[in-house]
Order: structure tokens, then C-alpha cells, then sequence
């Protein structure tokens, strides 16, 4: 330890609760700006919830409207109604639907669904693309690793839609090995998170294959084949375990990303779920439902990338000191101390 | 041991003649015409053109060679390290009786770790981050077979023991980023030693280490090759490293064995003008001060003059990320520190002991905590904004690493010309004019100025590099380990051109640098730093032949070839 070193008290509590601090700021700020999106738009939500979503064809008369307005708060200022809603959203209750009554029943209910393609999606993209990068860099012969590496990016640029629709016609329709839609056991599963997996694989083993080819070259590489290490060995045992930690990030986000953003998928096999309500709180435009999805998705995501940032010094020793990537006022000075 | 090498051989034209035959039993390593390529754009680009070498067991030999030469391809080649791009394209090479060259991939598996050891050129990262050391260690046991997991782990803590590591027990548990770069090294020492191997091979082990730290680590690499009889083939670019440490020295140049001998017969009848040249540049062996030949301006001036740059009771604090504990880093501690004039002053010390944050202070580019600066008798301390930007007019950086300090997508030209721009001087013309005259000043060719960074070589990126600081006609350049990252003959030349421009443009120099050799042949006095606090100073000879502080003296006695306890060992 260099004497120069001061320590001065407090660690890795600190650190944690520093870390929950920001996530419920950012939770907070997703609420509101999406609140003020919501329910600073033009236009009469009484009127459209008198109207059944289609103000056009409206019979309500005026009085009925206005009580509407009157039942909802809408004729409270915004600010005021932004603090009722904030202050119940705080202890769960995300307001009620004119449509499908409480939002967090609507949500609870449709999340197991979509949970269910997301994990399974998640499952297939970290084998599926990890397997492909760590195959894809082992590989000898040039013209097999160009073919494998050249997959990632065919597999992120290809839309999502399309590839539902393709399985759907070569797997349901065609060989009838799966269901084409519905929400029934674990059949119905497959070809969805199949579905999210082209996705989720590609992106990981462009992540993962990358990092494994600049690690590859990396000197402690170089130190364990002078042990006389075997390619499989300095593979599996030194690079992978480095290259993993982008890797790592990049599975937190798409987490993040299955879990609140399956719209598409959803809606080509067709499934009820957190996408389709999605689909349905803006095609009815229905404020309470929309806003109850984006605070599910913002949940989601701020606490993913929570638990990916605590959970990163078990996986990385140099970050287990200081509880961050030591790049702050000059590295040089951070690996001198740390002496 | 054949000592004897045919100098005859070693003739410029290619060394190719068949060393002198050796007996069974004394010959450990035995290289025959290797030669290796390195693709390049469909063409093979000779690397190591036609090289014999021979270790002997117990035997140091140093390989030593300037960057290009081909004496790391030559290592690389032996332990089946090249990248991919390169390839050996003809020679053997034996160990024992086993073929190292050509040799299938499992045959070379089952000697390197076990047979031999290499010893890599950078502690920072030779190690792998994310495992333990102890582990590390014991995967050459456990990969060989050579014990179980308990025996594996037992006798990794006693090669680190071995490796000159303290509480090796506890160093074993802990991760590489937790240990100095002198301990990693240390623990890569024990990596290469822990199965007893018959050759070890050290690559420039000690180039990114400070000197006293380099001293302790070739003293090891010493005992443990005498200790087991183990032949080493010590990688070095610094032939006072070479001189003192090997039994036998082979100098490469362009791919080709130039020359080769007895170590201490090569320093004394070195026939090769490129050995003598080597020898001449290294600054570990040469005694002449470049700044000698000239009266100091006015001696002793630094207490009379108005000093040009002074600075007062500085202090600087840096506070360690957050998060862990909350840790304050005291980088410089109270530093005085005056600059005349025309002078250089050579600001020594080892990695952490404040010279970089000092310079950076100096240079206004960091402000201190506490203490004063002051510029031309005027106090810049606390000095920001459009007055600061003027004043940076006056004074200028060179860095340490001419191949990161400049815009790789900028021609050469513009990247002189910026600071005559951002400060509205000259017109388009009036600009170009002056880069050609800067160009000529650093003893460049015009027509660089149309080339980009990549296309010309670290000595002459370096002198970009002063041109680009001359550019706006400074009283004062720091000069941050200006070359530290060169090779030594690039090295001589280029501290000679910073002497020259002193002498015609009365430049005071602010000379970091933790090379004492290189410090002593340009500066006229030395401030030694260590732990934030300057422990000596004055004028360089003084310094030099009579060093008041005990650890200035440590660093003396640490530089190769300065007769010190090191080199006393012959």
C-alpha cells in the first residue's frame, strides 16, 4: 500500500446505496417526462373516454363529459394531478384504465406471458450467441471463421417482423411442429422467443466475438501459451473469461429490452402480453394504460442495469476495490496508489 | 562453454557461416538459420533472416538489437509465440533433444512451461486480470501434469517466495491489479521458474520498470538461472544491460547476427560499426555530457537571476475514485523548484514519486492545492481563462510518446501549424513558411509536412513533435520522458537537437525523466524526486559524483553498468 494514501472511512455500502439512489432518480424522470407527454397533449380525454376512443362518433353530451372530466380529475391543473398521480404511482397504484379497469392488475396479468418468451429468448440468445463467438474465434480455417463471424450481422439486420413471419410459415404452417399463435404451454413459446433470439444472439456474439478477438492477442494470452497452454485452454480458461465482461453489459440490456419492448413479436404471433397492451393503450389512446407501461418498462430497465452494475465486481476483481472502472482523474495516478 | 564465436563471420553481408561444433552435453539451446516472415499485403516481409544462436546450460546470453532488429521475433519464433501474420519460413532450432523448430503443436505444448520459461516484457499486463496469481502460478504444474491441485498450489507459493515476492501466501490470493508492476513481474518470474525449466527466456523484462526495480529483478532472473543451471536468453536493447548481465552477447540488426562474443571482449574490441554505434548511444555506458562542451549560463545563476519559473511550497492532492474507501493521493508535497533562463533542469524520480504532476503544475495544465507559481517574476498560481491562454504562448509540452501525441488523420504539417492558428498568427502562407522553417529547425525534410504521423518513424514523430512546440516561440518546453519510448541511437540524436535549439534559441528546459543516464548528458542541475517531495538537488555533476540522499544514490547504484553493487558482480 502506498503511504501515500490516505484512507478515509466508508466502502462499499455507500456505494450501493449511491448506486439505488440514481436508479429511482431515473425511474422518477422517465415518470415524469412521460406524464408530461401524456397529459400536456391537446386534446379532451373525457371526451374520448365518453366517445369509447372514437371522439367522431361521440353522442355524450356535454354535462356527461364534464363529469367525466370531474371523475378522472382532468379538471384539476396539471401539476396538481401530476402529484396525486406521482404520489399513488410511488406506492404502486398506477390509476385506473376508462377501458380495463386497474393498471397494475392489467400489467401484473399480461407480464408472465411476455416474461415467459423473454426468458426463454434471453436463454437461447446468451448459448446461441456465446456458443457462435466462441466457435466463430476458434476456428482455424479462415473461410469457416469469415462464414460464422459474418452471421452476427446478417442476424441484426434483418427486421423482426419478417423473421416471425418466416418462422411462422416454415415451422406452423408448413411443418406444424408449433402452434402459430395463442398463449397455450410451452409449444407456443418457442417460435416467439426463437423470434427474439435472432436478435438477441447476433447481438451478443457481435459483442462477445469482438472482445474474444482483442483479448486473444492481449500479453497474459500470449504468458499462457508460454505455460503450454492448448488453444482450447487459453480459449475457454484466460480470453473468455475477459471478453465476457462487455458481454456481460450486453445482456443486461437486452433483458431490459425483451422484457418491455416485445411489440412486435407479440403482435405476429399474436399473444397477449406486455407488448400487445402496449399496442393497445396507444392504438386507444388510453393515457393511464400507456403511462403504466412506460413506468413497467422503466422499472425494468433501471433495475437490470442495477443489478448488472452490482453485480459486476463479482465478475471483475479490479472493480471490487474501488466499485467502478478506475478511469477518473488520471489512471496513471489510481494503478500508482493502488501500489 | 565456447566462448570463442567466429568473429570473422559476422561480417555485414549476413551471418551464415556454421558456429563452431559443441558437444552433446554443453549444448542447451541451438538455433540454425532461422528465419522468419511477416505477411504483408501478399508479400512476405523477412523479419529474421538466416539467425545461429546457442545457449549453453548456466549460460546468459543477451540478444541485443534496436526495434526491427528481429531479436523479439527471434524469441517468439523459439517458444511458437508469433502473431498470426508471421510465419517461420526455414531453420531448426533443439532443446536438449528435443526439436523446438520444427516441431508439431503438441510437442512444443509439452516443453514450453515445462522446459522452458519466458519471462515477458510488461508486468501490466502479462498477467491475466481476472485470476488469481497463486493460480496463475500453478497452472504450469497443473497443465504439464506435474502435481495435483493442493501439491500445484503449495509449490506456487514457493516459487513466488522464490521470485523475491514478501508473504507470498497472501500475494498468491490476491489479483494482479492489487500488486506494483515491480511484484507482477516478480509473479511472471515465478510463472517462468516454478516448473524448473532448462531455458529461460526474458524479454525486455525490465524496460517498464523503474531502475531500482530493474536491478532487483535481473539480480533474481541471475540467482535462479545459477541456482538450477538453467541457460537464459535475456531480450535487451540496452547493451549496458547486456554487458553486465550476460555471459555471451549476439548483437542483431535488420534480422542478421551483425556480431557476437564474450561480453566484456565485444565492449572492448567491437569490430561491427553498428555494435560501436550501439555502444556509443547507450546512455547507461556514455560518460559525456552533452551540455559540458557549453558555459552554464552564467554559473550559478539560478540564485542570482530572475528565475523564469519558479515554484513555491507546492502541494498537490488527488482524491481516489469514490465508492470504496474514500482515499486522497498527496502527489506532490511541498515542491520548490526554480528554472533560469537557457537551463535545463532534469526532474528525476521513479513512477508515483510527482514528477509528471509536478511538470504538469509547472505548465499550468493542473492547479496546485497550495503554493505558488510564477512565470517571468509574475505569480500565475490561480491564473485562468484568456490570460491563461496567452501565457501558454510562452511555455510548451513534449511528451512522452511521440506515436500518441500527434492526430493520426493530421498531415504533419497542419499539426505544426495548429498552435499558430488557434492563436490567429500568420496568415495561410505566412504559416506554411513557418512550418517549413520549423521543419528545417528539427533537421526534417520539407516534404514531411504533406505526410501523415503513421508514415514516419518515433524519432521522427518525436521531432514533429518539438516543432510543433516551437511553433509559438516559448521561453519554456516541458519535456515529459521526451525519449524515453525511442531506441537508444534515436535517443542520442534527438536529446543532441534539444541542445542545440537551447543553444540558439535560449530555451529553458523542464527535463522529466526517469533514465539518470539520459538526464545526466543534457541537464546542468537535478531536482530527485521521491514520494511527492524533492530529496535532492543541485547542479547535475555535483550530483552525480557526490550524492547527498540516500535514495539518490540508490538510483546511481541502480543504473547498469555504474559499478554499483550490480555491477560489481564481475
Amino acid at each position: 500500500m502506498n503511504p501515500l494514501v490516505r484512507v478515509v472511512p466508508n466502502g462499499t455500502a455507500r456505494h450501493v446505496l449511491g448506486r439505488v439512489g440514481q436508479a429511482v432518480l431515473v425511474l422518477w424522470a422517465a415518470y415524469t417526462v412521460a406524464f408530461g407527454v401524456l397529459y400536456g397533449l391537446p386534446g379532451d380525454p373525457a371526451a374520448l373516454i365518453a366517445a369509447g376512443g372514437d371522439p367522431a362518433n361521440s353522442s355524450a353530451t356535454p354535462e356527461q363529459v364534464a363529469a367525466l372530466r370531474a371523475q378522472y380529475g382532468y379538471d384539476q391543473p396539471l401539476l396538481v394531478q401530476y402529484l396525486h398521480h406521482l404520489g399513488a404511482a410511488a406506492t404502486g397504484d398506477l390509476g385506473v384504465s376508462p377501458r380495463t379497469g386497474p393498471v397494475a392488475a392489467s400489467l401484473a396479468q399480461a407480464l408472465p406471458a411476455t416474461a415467459q418468451i423473454a426468458a426463454l429468448g434471453l436463454v437461447l440468445s446468451v448459448v446461441v450467441g456465446g456458443g457462435l463467438a466462441l466457435l466463430a474465434t476458434y476456428v482455424r480455417a479462415r473461410w469457416a471463421r469469415q462464414l460464422l463471424l459474418s452471421l452476427p450481422p446478417l442476424g441484426v439486420s434483418v427486421p423482426t417482423f419478417w423473421v416471425g413471419l418466416l418462422l411462422l410459415q416454415g415451422f406452423s404452417f408448413g411443418l406444424g411442429w408449433f402452434p402459430a399463435f395463442g398463449n397455450d404451454g410451452f409449444s407456443s413459446l418457442v417460435l416467439p422467443a426463437v423470434t427474439l433470439a435472432v436478435l438477441g444472439s447476433a447481438l451478443i456474439a457481435q459483442v462477445f466475438a469482438r472482445s474474444l478477438r482483442a483479448e486473444a492477442s492481449a500479453a497474459y494470452a500470449d504468458t499462457a501459451r508460454a505455460k503450454g497452454a492448448s488453444r482450447a485452454r487459453v480459449h475457454l480458461r484466460h480470453t473468455a473469461r475477459n471478453a465476457s465482461l462487455p458481454t456481460f453489459t450486453i445482456t443486461g440490456v437486452l433483458v431490459g429490452q425483451f422484457l418491455a419492448g416485445t411489440v412486435v413479436t407479440e403482435t405476429v404471433f399474436s399473444r397477449t402480453g406486455i407488448g400487445q397492451l402496449t399496442a393497445t393503450a396507444v392504438g386507444t389512446q388510453d393515457i393511464p394504460l400507456a403511462l403504466g407501461v412506460v413506468v413497467l418498462g422503466a422499472t425494468v430497465v433501471v433495475t437490470v442495469s442495477l443489478v448488472v452494475d452490482l453485480l459486476y465486481p463479482v465478475l471483475d476483481p479490479r472493480m471490487r476495490r474501488t466499485g467502478r472502472a478506475p478511469r477518473r482523474p488520471s489512471a496513471d495516478l489510481v494503478a500508482e496508489a493502488a501500489r | 562453454m565456447t566462448l570463442t564465436t567466429p568473429r570473422a563471420a559476422a561480417e555485414h553481408d549476413g551471418h551464415r557461416s556454421t558456429p563452431e561444433p559443441r558437444t552433446g552435453q554443453d549444448r542447451l539451446l541451438a538455433v540454425r538459420g532461422l528465419e522468419v516472415g511477416y505477411r504483408r499485403a501478399r508479400r512476405t516481409v523477412p523479419a529474421v533472416r538466416g539467425v545461429d544462436l546457442d545457449v549453453a546450460p548456466g549460460e546468459t546470453v543477451a540478444l541485443v538489437g534496436e526495434s526491427g532488429s528481429g531479436k523479439s521475433t527471434t524469441a517468439h519464433a523459439l517458444l511458437g509465440l508469433l502473431p498470426p501474420t508471421a510465419r517461420v519460413t526455414g531453420g531448426t532450432a533443439v532443446l536438449g533433444d528435443d526439436p523446438l523448430l520444427p516441431a508439431t503443436e503438441r510437442g512444443r505444448r509439452a516443453l514450453l512451461g515445462r522446459r522452458t520459461g519466458l519471462v515477458p516484457q510488461d508486468p501490466m499486463v502479462g498477467l491475466n486480470p481476472v485470476v488469481r496469481v497463486g493460480d496463475q502460478v500453478a497452472e504450469v504444474l497443473r497443465i504439464h501434469g506435474l502435481a495435483d491441485a493442493a501439491e500445484a498450489r503449495e509449490r506456487a507459493v514457493e516459487a513466488l517466495a522464490r521470485a523475491g515476492l514478501d508473504a507470498p501466501e497472501v500475494r498468491a490470493r490476491q489479483h494482479p491489479h492489487e500488486l506494483s508492476g515491480g511484484m507482477r513481474q516478480r509473479v511472471l518470474i515465478a510463472i517462468a521458474t516454478v516448473a524448473e525449466p532448462a531455458l529461460l527466456v526474458a524479454d525486455e523484462p525490465t524496460s517498464a520498470l523503474d531502475v531500482t526495480v530493474q536491478r532487483r529483478i535481473l539480480d533474481r532472473i541471475a540467482e535462479l538461472g545459477a541456482r538450477t543451471g538453467t541457460g537464459v536468453l535475456l531480450i535487451t536493447h540496452d547493451l549496458g544491460v547486456a554487458v553486465e548481465r550476460a555471459d555471451r552477447i549476439v548483437v542483431m540488426k535488420d534480422g542478421l547476427v551483425v556480431e557476437s562474443g564474450p561480453a566484456r571482449q565485444l565492449v572492448a574490441e567491437a569490430e561491427h560499426p553498428y555494435t560501436r554505434a550501439l555502444l556509443a548511444a547507450a546512455p547507461s555506458l556514455t560518460t559525456r555530457p552533452l551540455v559540458e562542451a557549453r558555459p552554464l549560463p552564467a554559473a550559478g545563476a539560478s540564485q542570482e537571476q530572475e528565475p523564469l519559473l519558479a515554484l513555491r511550497g507546492v502541494r498537490k492532492e488527488f482524491a481516489l475514485p469514490a465508492g470504496g474507501p474514500r482515499r486522497v493521493l498527496t502527489a506532490v508535497d511541498g515542491v520548490d523548484l526554480t528554472l533560469v533562463r537557457g537551463e535545463t533542469l532534469g526532474l528525476v524520480g521513479e513512477s508515483g514519486s510527482g514528477k509528471s504532476t509536478t511538470a504538469r503544475i509547472a505548465a499550468r495544465l493542473l492547479t496546485p492545492d497550495a503554493g505558488t507559481v510564477t512565470f517571468d517574476g509574475e505569480d500565475v498560481t490561480g491564473v485562468r481563462g484568456e490570460r491563461l491562454r496567452r501565457l501558454r504562448r510562452r511555455f510548451q509540452l513534449v511528451y512522452q510518446n511521440p506515436y500518441a501525441s500527434l492526430d493520426p488523420r493530421q498531415r504533419v504539417g497542419a499539426s505544426i501549424a495548429e498552435p499558430l492558428r488557434a492563436f490567429g498568427l500568420a496568415d495561410r502562407a505566412g504559416r506554411a513558411a513557418r512550418v517549413a522553417g520549423l521543419l528545417d529547425r528539427v533537421a526534417l525534410p520539407g516534404e514531411v509536412a504533406e505526410r501523415r504521423p503513421a508514415e514516419l518513424s518515433g524519432g521522427q514523430r518525436q521531432r514533429v513533435a518539438i516543432a510543433r512546440a516551437l511553433a509559438l516561440q516559448p521561453d519554456l518546453v516541458v519535456l515529459d520522458e521526451p525519449v524515453s519510448a525511442l531506441d537508444v541511437s534515436v535517443q542520442a540524436r534527438i536529446l543532441e537537437l534539444l541542445v542545440e535549439l537551447q543553444d540558439d534559441l535560449g530555451l529553458a528546459y523542464l527535463f522529466i525523466s526517469h533514465d539518470l543516464a539520459v538526464v545526466r548528458q543534457v541537464a546542468h542541475r537535478v531536482a530527485v524526486m521521491q514520494s511527492g517531495r524533492v530529496v535532492e538537488t543541485g547542479p547535475t555533476e555535483a550530483v552525480f559524483a557526490d550524492p547527498q540522499a540516500a535514495y539518490t544514490r540508490e538510483l546511481l547504484d541502480a543504473i547498469p553498468g555504474s559499478g554499483g553493487p550490480a555491477g560489481a558482480r564481475r
